[in-house]
């Protein structure tokens, strides 16, 4: 690991105790997958661009709802919003604004977003965000709960942990949202992609225990983000207390895998994941070189859930 | 060097050189400035007729492809 992880256990290292839809994805999806991108952390530059991008967009919509709900109109929150974002995209050592390097994510791309995305749904959304009792909006709203599984190697009690963009209001119901960025169409096969899906699963789930309110369900508020548009879409992502009940039962099952294969120190490929796998470049060469490949290809990040925000 | 004319009309900045600028440096009409541009980018576009709008082929990195993706189940 590149510097200590507080989601990981002091006694075992390489067991997560933390867990978040990022992590707990990884690993579902390949334990090598999940070797090399949270206990390692290596991610592509690409990645890097998404995620950067993605944690602005959700910064920036975070200081106009704030802005709103400190009765500014829109046009200031905006302002707000854009200033922010402008701030935050200029590397002031180098005396310049943010290069990704990417024709669709990039600050440019960012600011026109942000600004059709919330001209469209800042002054007229049918979801009304939900107001918590210290007067603030319930936007980037950090959970953290105890699961009652525990670790074998450990003892330790495993927690599952993340971010809510936000929780709103729609015809008398509350329903959490997230909001995505994408380079993708809207089709119906971008939304179909979530169910299943674990975030889609792990959320709501989350969302009715923490918030101690009847979630009605989850909503992809989605950011088509082209070379020369933004185009956005929403659709609720249906959820069942029964499908949410079955995705808990499950995840003790990845937990306790996750713990085997933490205790053999092996992350075996599943070589049937690897289409359009970052890493695929990487597992694709002998075990013996791929390091040297990873040096080249790859730059390293901490993924901490009890600390990172921002998914892709 | 010739002077500039007295009579010229002073530039709007245009929105690359607000783009470049250090945005603490940026009054809130300059902002302003940049979100008007936005949308008028988006009226503009809204506009257009449904053909002339830019498309992009789906990037494929061919490098990458082999006959294992062609014939994935």
């Amino acid at each position: 690991m590149t510097e200590p992880n507080s989601s990981f256990s002091r006694q075992f290292p390489t067991v997560q105790i933390a867990w978040d839809s990022t992590s707990l994805g990884a690993y579902k999806k390949c334990p090598r997958f999940y070797e090399l991108s949270i206990i390692q952390g290596w991610q592509t530059r690409a990645q890097s661009v998404d995620l950067r991008f993605g944690i602005l967009y959700h910064g920036a919509t975070e200081r106009y709802d704030h802005a709103r709900a400190q009765g500014q109109d829109h046009q200031t929150a905006l302002r707000t919003a854009i200033r922010w974002t402008l701030e935050q995209t200029w590397e002031v050592a180098l005396g310049r604004a943010w290069a990704s390097g990417d024709n669709n994510k990039n600050r440019g791309t960012l600011v026109r977003t942000l600004v059709w995305y919330l001209d469209q749904f800042g002054e007229n959304d049918p979801f009304e965000t939900v107001i918590l009792a210290n007067g603030k909006p319930a936007v980037e709203l950090s959970f953290r709960m105890d699961l009652d599984y525990k670790s074998h190697l450990t003892g330790e009690q495993f927690i599952l942990c993340g971010h809510l963009d936000r929780l709103a209001n729609f015809q008398q119901k509350t329903y959490i949202v997230d909001k995505k960025t994408t380079r993708h169409t809207l089709s119906t096969d971008y939304f179909d992609q979530f169910s299943p899906d674990n975030q889609f699963s792990l959320y709501p789930f989350a969302g009715r225990i923490v918030y101690k309110v009847p979630i009605a369900g989850i909503v992809c508020d989605a950011a088509q983000v082209a070379v020369t548009f933004s185009r956005f879409e929403r659709q609720q992502i249906p959820r069942s207390d029964e499908q949410l009940d079955e995705w808990h039962r499950e995840l003790g099952f990845w937990l306790t895998a996750a713990q085997l294969n933490a205790r053999t120190g092996h992350w075996p490929q599943n070589d049937k994941a690897c289409f359009r796998c970052h890493f695929r470049s990487v597992c694709s060469k002998p075990p013996s070189v791929r390091e040297q490949w990873l040096q080249a290809g790859f730059v390293k990040r901490t993924w901490d859930p009890l600390q990172a925000r921002g998914d892709i | 060097m010739t002077e500039p004319s007295p009579l010229t009309e002073a530039t709007v900045d245009s929105l690359e050189e607000l783009f470049a600028r250090d945005p603490l440096k940026l009054s809130d009409i300059d902002i302003d400035k940049i979100i008007e541009e936005q949308r008028a980018q988006r009226k503009r576009l809204a506009a257009m007729p449904e053909k002339t709008r830019a498309t992009r082929a789906k990037k494929v990195d061919l490098p990458e492809l082999s006959a294992g993706d062609l014939f994935n189940d």
